[in-house]
């Protein structure tokens, strides 16, 4: 399956061993330090943190891959971590950015 | 790369009656000067002028700024076409107006108003090889790199590329897939344009992409990467959706990674 099929977007929290993919219309732009993405809805600006996540969003990284990355880079639990991700992937999907 | 000396160059702009009387600056630029040359490049000659040049029997090439036109006289000497463009100095102060970081901000200023000749005359002056004028010429080159020209011709590429991006998906949506390998073969030629703008390299001259590429060798894209694509060395006829997939990928990014 590739991403040009449709995909219902979930709107449940995300299993750990999903793997999150942009969808390839989706956009994004770095301005002066802000990044900004967008699917078919207005523009959202991300957190530092968001942004962190995102940049490592490559359709190959799992949930609990991106969480781990982020509980080194924020040095934050497990945990938090994962709410975090979680959180990001739900609201990104809801604005139609990306599906898991 | 020095083309010509700066005594030889004057010389033969003074044979062509084409030496003003007071320039501010005088200088060469395009490919031969960046080291791209080939035996059929031309040289292009720059000369800034305090007032209009006005000899009256050259062509003209189309520009935003006031009158509109800028002159360009034409002759062939030591084997080659020498190409000789002049600009006002008060034209350089409008087009720097123009690209200015208010302007950009304000929304006023829109790369798409800008013409070849304008984006070509700013981005050849991070490359020339002065005659005459170096102050001017290395004021000038500072001036315009810390304006918003590079944001503006890379804001312009990535809109350029969610256009082409989105005609690429519907294309594969719908079937379409010669037209969406096209449309993501051009959508990818977006993205590296903004990748290279956003370094500062925008002559935006597509048959110099690969030149600029190794030029700029940007870490966000390598140029073997880049060339595979170009070349469309994976392309497989019987699974084109695969390709233009990869490609958009790709394409997605590196607009993550342009700073504007």
């Amino acid at each position: 399956m590739t991403t040009f099929d449709n995909m219902p977007d979930q709107d449940s929290m995300p299993d750990q061993d999903r793997i999150p993919r942009k969808h390839l219309d989706s956009r994004v732009r770095n301005y002066r330090s802000k990044t900004l993405v967008a699917g078919p809805s207005e523009p959202r600006e991300l957190s530092e943190s968001a942004t962190f996540i995102w940049k490592l969003m490559d359709g190959k990284r799992s949930v609990a891959e991106l969480a781990g990355a982020l509980c080194v880079e924020y040095d934050i639990d497990r945990a938090s971590a994962l709410d975090d991700v979680a959180d990001l992937i739900l609201t990104l999907t809801r604005a139609g950015i990306l599906t898991y | 790369m020095t083309v010509v000396t700066p005594h030889r160059c004057l010389e033969l702009l003074a044979e062509h009656e084409l030496l003003p009387a007071a320039p501010e600056a005088i200088y060469l630029a395009g490919s031969l000067v960046r080291g791209w040359g080939n035996p059929s490049s031309d040289v292009d000659v720059y000369v800034i002028v305090p007032e209009p040049w006005n000899r009256g029997d050259g062509e003209t090439g189309p520009v935003s700024v006031a009158p509109g036109t800028v002159p360009i006289h034409a002759f062939i000497a030591e084997g080659r076409r020498w190409d000789v463009e002049y600009w006002t100095d008060s034209q350089v102060d409008e087009l720097l107006g123009l690209v200015s970081w208010a302007s950009f901000e304000a929304g006023r200023a829109r790369a798409e108003s800008l013409t070849t000749h304008e984006t070509a005359f700013m981005q050849r002056l991070a490359f020339a090889d002065v005659v005459t004028g170096a102050e001017w010429l290395s004021r000038r080159a500072r001036q315009f790199d810390d304006a918003a020209v590079k944001t503006m011709i890379a804001s312009r590429a990535l809109y350029e590329l969610d256009l082409l991006t989105e005609d690429a998906v519907g294309m594969v949506q719908a079937g379409d897939l010669h037209s969406a390998v096209l449309a993501a073969r051009y959508a990818f030629g977006a993205a590296v344009e903004a990748l290279l703008a956003s370094h500062a390299e925008f002559n935006e001259q597509a048959k110099w992409r690969a030149r600029r590429m190794e030029d700029v060798a940007p870490a966000e894209l390598t140029f073997e990467d880049y060339w595979a694509i170009e070349t469309m060395r994976d392309f497989d006829p019987t699974a084109p959706e695969k390709w233009v997939e990869d490609v958009l990928r790709v394409c997605q990014h590196i607009a993550g990674e342009v700073q504007l």
